[in-house]
């Protein structure tokens, strides 16, 4: 039997997790603040409850989910570099439309899917704290962490990750950086649709206002995992011995990953399972609900404070977040 | 006229934030022709549009009439990244010319051939090293390999972009003031690796530079821009 | 970058400090589990969730409690509590429902239908009843499969309003409506239900209904304002977004003499000359007579989907006499509550 606070962490963050690694893709690989993430949660749920009400398979569901978010991060993208308008603006018009759009798709604002069969139906009757409910959460998060580190070591990723740096150097190239950019968008927002989708099969149903808040509750998640990677960074150089010279030699194959994109991952699956372990802390402590605003509040300055002088405050620096 | 020249200018104009009260011509109807092969030094003052003149040709600036030219197709109305294909450029500033977030060895993988697109996985081996270019430069950029670009000193990170540029094997180079940031044992080493490349091939460079000490090493003929317009 | 001593090793022992403590209260299982007693004198677990606080989901949460008392199921006697607010945050819903789950509460009182919902769908594989409170259509919600026999373990009270009498009354004291205006929130659940009730019930009375649509709260005075001169009468429905802005459709039916019915009872303090409707409490009321069944051993899915019952009077002397509306004497004298 698997302990509530972490049985209740690990359900709601390996799937949130998901969203965030779309977050991820966009703030800190490509460098965009892409606020459709509210939108196109919503509407990843939207799609799949309604394809699963109307008796379509739930990998049918979970396709479209993920094709609809894909096309709602083209129109962002579009709305962008077409129109002109804003980064963090563009993201805010296509999530306002989204919500028209997703009551339209439901036809109401909320459909049940207490009683129609789900990627989790399965588990309806093995009840809480059930390890295997767990290992499968664990599992689909892993497949899309991997995909993701893949994608990363790739010629598309390196180039992705390019686009996000410097986007001058990369059009020196000769390569049309409008494309990356839609395929960055076009994923994260994809990803963050899945993971909506997941989130209302889980939850047992879809609601217009299930996406509401999901930009903070990502950042939130991603700034506390990056805080404990850096932290842990920091134990580590504490006990590394001084380098006494250069290093001379040229490095070899395992130092030329991208470490830096696999730890901005891994942050953000940390992240999101800190974020709901809190949570449930908080709620069993008897904290009100308004204060565990507070609470997250507090440990995300707290995370970012013993990050003094460190890369997190370089970063900050340079994007409008 | 021998062939078609690398470079050609007709009558071009540009003019920044027109209709503005900040409005300024940076380029008055600006001709100019650039062999094959040749090493053209632009010099002027501030303000004098020689820049502008760079940026014009790579497309990153408001051209609002002429014909611009290279290797005799008409790229007038090509976006920048089109007109890459065909120019390298090094910029003034050492952050520009790089990736400052990725490691050395991404930098150039960049560089290396091969689609954007491909989902295979990039090779793991540090091979940059083995660049003639990286030897007679002098920079350790193979033991660097894993380290962050913007680790390295600003003197090594142009030298590095101008490696990269040279590396892509473009046959015209467009330098912008790449040299200014530098002092000048620093200078001279990284003008003898232009140079061994203009041995090595045909390399057509348009230059712009502040002051023309030290360029007697590149054989090249020099014009001076004032206001936007060619004085000799 | 390198790292002065000290300064490394403090922030090394704050983490190692943080995370000894999240440790600890993960492996804490404090609460979770509860041996499930049979003797008499155990004393019950009820766990309560409700979805934000608003003046009628706290009248349900407060009715059931008292009615619970009443009928012999004392705080720190016989039962405790674990109440929780989502404070409108969906992903927090889930967390209290997973956690309720969790402790084995004896039932488990949900008040609204998204806080029944996430319920509904972690009690699953678990003996733990839901009793629900003010979900308008639980069926269309999936808790129940019919009102008479929910089935499975969940069971509860709908708020269905006494829409038809509501405007008979609007009719008996404003004889000359022909259109009514009303503002609502398309984004809620139980709006939809509500607002074909409202048509249908216009429509058998032949009269004309504009909406106006709004996604918050700040939205809803300029959309009631846009009424003005399109209707005689403006009915505020079982909406929670209008319903928190239920001041500035006071304000402007007052300023421009409509006259406001109000669709739950609770909101005639504030404004509208009057309405008919069970107080909310009675729902909290209903639920509590049916949970006090099931922790006596009936099993939830075989008690009929509850309907609040009685209906009053209420009426608002203040804000009649603002929009011009004469309340007869002899309502006035029945009625369950007059404000002044």
């Amino acid at each position: 039997m698997i302990p509530g606070i972490l049985d209740s962490a690990c359900q709601q963050g390996f799937l949130y997790a998901i969203a965030v690694f779309g977050v991820v893709l966009t703030l800190r690989i490509m460098n965009w603040p892409d606020l459709t993430v509210d939108g196109s949660f919503t509407l990843g749920g939207a799609v799949a409850a309604t394809m699963l009400t109307t008796s379509h398979g739930v990998w049918t569901a979970m396709a479209l989910a993920a094709a609809a978010g894909f096309a709602a991060g083209t129109v962002t993208f579009l709305l962008n570099r077409k129109l002109g308008i804003s980064k963090i603006l563009s993201g805010i018009l296509v999530m306002l439309v989204l919500y028209s759009i997703n009551l339209r798709i439901m036809g109401r604002a909320n459909i049940s899917l207490l009683r129609i069969d789900t990627l989790f139906s399965g588990f309806d009757d093995r009840g809480q704290g059930d390890p295997l409910r767990l290992a499968v959460f664990l599992v689909i998060t892993a497949v899309f962490f991997a995909g993701l580190c893949y994608l990363a070591v790739t010629r598309l990723g390196l180039f992705l990750r390019a686009t996000g740096d410097n986007e001058f150097m990369v059009q020196g190239l000769g390569v049309n950086t409008n494309w990356l950019y839609l395929i960055g968008l076009g994923l994260s927002n994809a990803l963050v649709a899945v993971s909506g989708a997941l989130v209302a099969q889980h939850q047992g149903f879809a609601d217009i206002s299930m996406g509401t808040g999901l930009i903070i509750t990502g950042i939130a998640a991603l700034i506390i995992g990056e805080s404990l990677l850096a932290g842990l960074a920091s134990v580590r150089r504490l006990f590394a011995k001084p380098n006494p010279k250069e290093n001379a030699e040229v490095p070899s194959a395992g130092r030329l990953l991208p470490w830096k994109t696999f730890g901005e991952l891994t942050a953000a699956a940390i992240g999101a399972f800190l974020y709901f372990l809190i949570i449930a802390i908080c709620l069993r402590l008897g904290l009100a609900p308004t204060d565990l605003r507070l609470a997250t509040g507090v440990l995300v300055i707290v995370g970012i404070g013993l990050q003094l002088r460190g890369p997190m405050v370089e970063t900050y620096a340079r994007g409008p977040l | 006229m021998s062939g078609t020249a690398a470079i050609e200018l007709r009558d071009v104009c540009v003019i920044y934030n027109q209709g503005t009260p900040d409005e300024v011509a940076a380029l008055r109807e600006v001709s100019l022709i650039v062999q094959k092969g040749e090493t053209l030094i632009i010099t002027g003052g501030n303000g004098s549009g020689k820049s502008t003149l760079l940026r014009a040709i790579a497309g990153t600036a408001p051209v609002k009439s002429g014909t611009i030219l290279i290797e005799g197709t008409d790229v007038t109305r090509w976006p920048a990244h089109r007109r890459a294909r065909l120019l390298g450029f090094i910029y003034q500033d050492p952050v520009l010319g790089t990736c400052p977030n990725m490691t050395v060895h991404e930098n150039f993988r960049l560089v290396a051939g091969g689609h954007w697109w491909s989902l295979f996985p990039e090779p793991l081996r540090a091979d940059m090293a083995q660049l003639t270019l990286v030897h007679s430069s002098g920079l350790p950029l193979g033991q660097k390999a894993a380290s962050l670009m913007n680790s390295l000193s600003g003197g090594q990170r142009q030298g590095a972009a101008l490696i990269l540029a040279l590396s892509s094997n473009r046959s015209i180079l467009l330098m912008d003031e790449f040299t200014s940031s530098l002092d000048d044992q620093v200078r001279t080493s990284y003008l003898d690796i232009i140079a061994k490349e203009l041995a090595h091939r045909q390399l057509t460079i348009l230059g712009v530079m502040h002051d023309i000490d030290g360029i007697d090493v590149l054989n090249c003929r020099s014009i001076r821009l004032a206001a936007g317009i060619i004085q000799n | 970058m390198s790292l002065r001593p000290r300064t490394a090793f403090l922030r090394a022992s704050s983490f190692s400090v943080a995370a000894a403590l999240a440790a600890l209260l993960a492996a804490f299982p404090g609460c979770d589990q509860r041996k499930a007693g049979a003797n008499e004198n155990r004393v019950f677990l009820i766990g309560i969730t409700q979805i934000a606080t608003h003046p009628g989901i706290d009248a349900i949460r407060k009715g059931f409690i008292d009615e619970m008392t009443r009928l012999g199921y004392q705080e720190g006697k016989n039962v405790t509590y674990d109440q929780s607010n989502a404070q409108g945050d969906m992903p927090t819903a889930q967390s209290i429902a997973q956690k309720l789950a969790q402790q084995r509460c004896d039932l488990i009182f949900a008040i609204s239908t998204p806080s029944a919902q996430t319920v509904a769908q972690t009690i699953k594989g678990t003996p733990t009843p839901l009793v629900f409170g003010a979900v308008t259509d639980p069926i269309s919600a999936g808790l129940v499969t019919s009102m008479e026999q929910p089935g499975g373990n969940i069971t509860g009270t709908s708020d269905r309003w006494p829409v038809g009498r509501q405007f008979d009354l609007l009719l008996q004291l404003v004889p000359s409506v022909k259109k009514v205006g009303l503002v609502y929130n398309p984004g809620e659940a139980n709006t939809e239900a509500n607002l074909k009730v409202v048509e249908a019930v216009c429509k058998a009375r032949n009269l004309e209904v504009v909406k106006v649509s709004v996604a918050n709260t700040s939205e809803v005075q300029i959309a009631a304002q846009s009424l003005v001169g399109r209707c005689d009468a403006m009915y505020v429905p079982a909406d929670n977004t209008v319903i928190a802005a239920m001041q500035a459709m006071v304000k402007v039916s007052e300023q421009n003499k409509i006259p406001l019915l109000p669709g739950v009872s609770s909101n005639v303090e504030q404004g509208g000359f009057g309405t008919l409707g069970p107080d909310y409490s009675d729902v909290g009321i209903q639920s509590a007579k049916i949970a006090a069944q099931v922790l006596k051993g009936k099993k939830a899915g075989e008690i009929p989907v509850a309907t609040a019952e009685r209906f009053e009077y209420f009426f608002n002397k203040r804000s009649a006499a603002a929009t011009g509306v004469t309340i007869p004497e002899d309502l006035l004298k029945k009625a369950a509550k007059v404000y002044e």
